[in-house]
């Protein structure tokens, strides 16, 4: 029984990760189909499978959903994607020395640095190749995730992929967000967005500052806190509707964000009241913090 | 006869898994999970791959309400089944 790792197996392990990290975002469509042939072939035989003559190749995992019938994301192997637990494994298999044990899962992990998703069944392999261009953004942590300010964050050979702003998602019918350029948004459409992140990311892209000069705001009201913190009250007239915003900046980031408060409200500290409780109607009044945190 | 996520799993992951954890001690097991899968998972699975399923499902659910012929268990008669999990020992808790 293995009960503790050594300073030498404890140090690879974030070379493990890091490994890991770039076979699960490596890009590059082509692959040797001769050898995934004889990979996945190995891997069917170790299911029970009996070996196929040739591959199924599909350019992305959705173009395969899409042309054989019964093919489910669900149910697929995820290639470059089960990288995770398969690196895992790996770790066992050339730190610790198991090489029996973990000898029936090698044919997927040669297989995750070469393709995307697989199907197989009874009578054919289904393999798809990786995308060709992702972008990622840095993140706190040293972490990046999915964005593209101006196209698919992740795109197959066939065109299919995401669009992805700061990790989120963009669903299809706000891909004008990333489609449009910055200068082109529309400020009034963007506070439209209900959803909060996709409203968020969408702002960051026009720009604070432009956004209210675009939307031709009127300052109501300022203040700044004595422990940090700037705060305005901006006016913005839609269409027939007067709306009420209050624009904050971050003391220690710098961030600045806008919410909108009710249309009730004059000045800053009655907006930073009524985030807290809702109401502006409190005994105390507003009340600042007394330290940051 | 077939080769879906779930066989994979049983026939071929959880048999290594039971193995594994008759080698090596559960804390060193954990520590090696938090440090590789976990933070694999977090940066790879939890970006990419669940952002390929998101956009997968949406346009999945757009040529079904396109498509009157395609619907719910239009697809049966595969016989490939639903994602059991994923991760080490998925069928372990």
């Amino acid at each position: 029984m293995i009960e503790h790792l050594t300073p030498e197996q404890e140090a690879k392990m974030a070379d493990y990760t890091r490994e890991g990290i770039e076979i699960g975002l490596a890009t590059g469509p082509d692959f040797d189909e001769e050898e995934v042939l004889h990979l996945t072939n190995a891997h069917r035989v170790q299911c029970g499978l009996p070996p196929v003559e040739k591959l199924d190749v599909f350019d992305s995992p959705f173009a395969a959903c899409r042309s054989i019938e019964g093919l489910r994301p669900g149910n697929a192997l995820y290639g470059q994607h089960d990288i995770n637990w398969l690196q895992f494994y790996q770790f066992f298999r050339q730190e610790l020395g198991l090489k029996k044990e973990t000898q029936p899962i090698v044919h997927l992990y040669e297989l995750a640095k070469r393709v995307g998703w697989m199907w197989m069944n009874g009578e054919r392999t289904v393999v798809t190749r990786r995308s060709e261009e992702i972008y990622l953004a840095n993140k706190a942590g040293g972490f990046k995730v999915l964005h593209n300010l101006d196209d698919k964050a992740v795109r197959y050979r066939d065109g299919w992929g995401l669009y992805a702003l700061n990790g989120i998602r963009i669903p299809a019918d706000f891909t004008w967000i990333v489609t449009t350029p910055a200068d082109q948004l529309d400020p009034e459409q963007v506070l439209g967005i209900t959803n909060v992140e996709l409203r968020g990311e969408a702002v960051k892209k026009i720009g604070m500052t432009k956004m209210l000069d675009r939307l031709e705001s009127k300052v109501l009201h300022t203040y700044h806190c004595d422990i940090g913190g700037d705060y305005e009250l901006h006016q913005i007239q839609l269409g027939e509707n007067t709306r009420i915003y209050l624009k904050m900046t971050c003391p220690s980031k710098g961030e600045m964000t806008v919410e909108a408060v009710p249309p009730t409200i004059k000045t800053c500290q009655e907006a930073l009241t009524w985030r807290e409780w809702g109401t502006v109607s409190i005994p105390t009044g507003y009340l600042p913090p007394l330290v940051r945190t | 006869m077939r080769c879906s996520r779930r066989q994979v799993w049983g026939q071929v992951v959880n048999p290594v898994w039971h193995e594994i954890t008759y080698l090596i001690d559960s804390s060193v097991l954990h520590h090696i999970q938090v440090n590789i899968w976990g933070l694999i998972t977090f940066q790879v699975d939890d970006s990419v791959t669940q952002g390929l399923h998101g956009q997968m499902e949406e346009e999945r659910n757009g040529r079904l309400d396109e498509d009157p012929k395609s619907g719910p268990g239009s697809d049966l008669g595969s016989d490939l089944e639903a994602d059991p999990g994923s991760g080490p020992g998925a069928d372990l808790e």
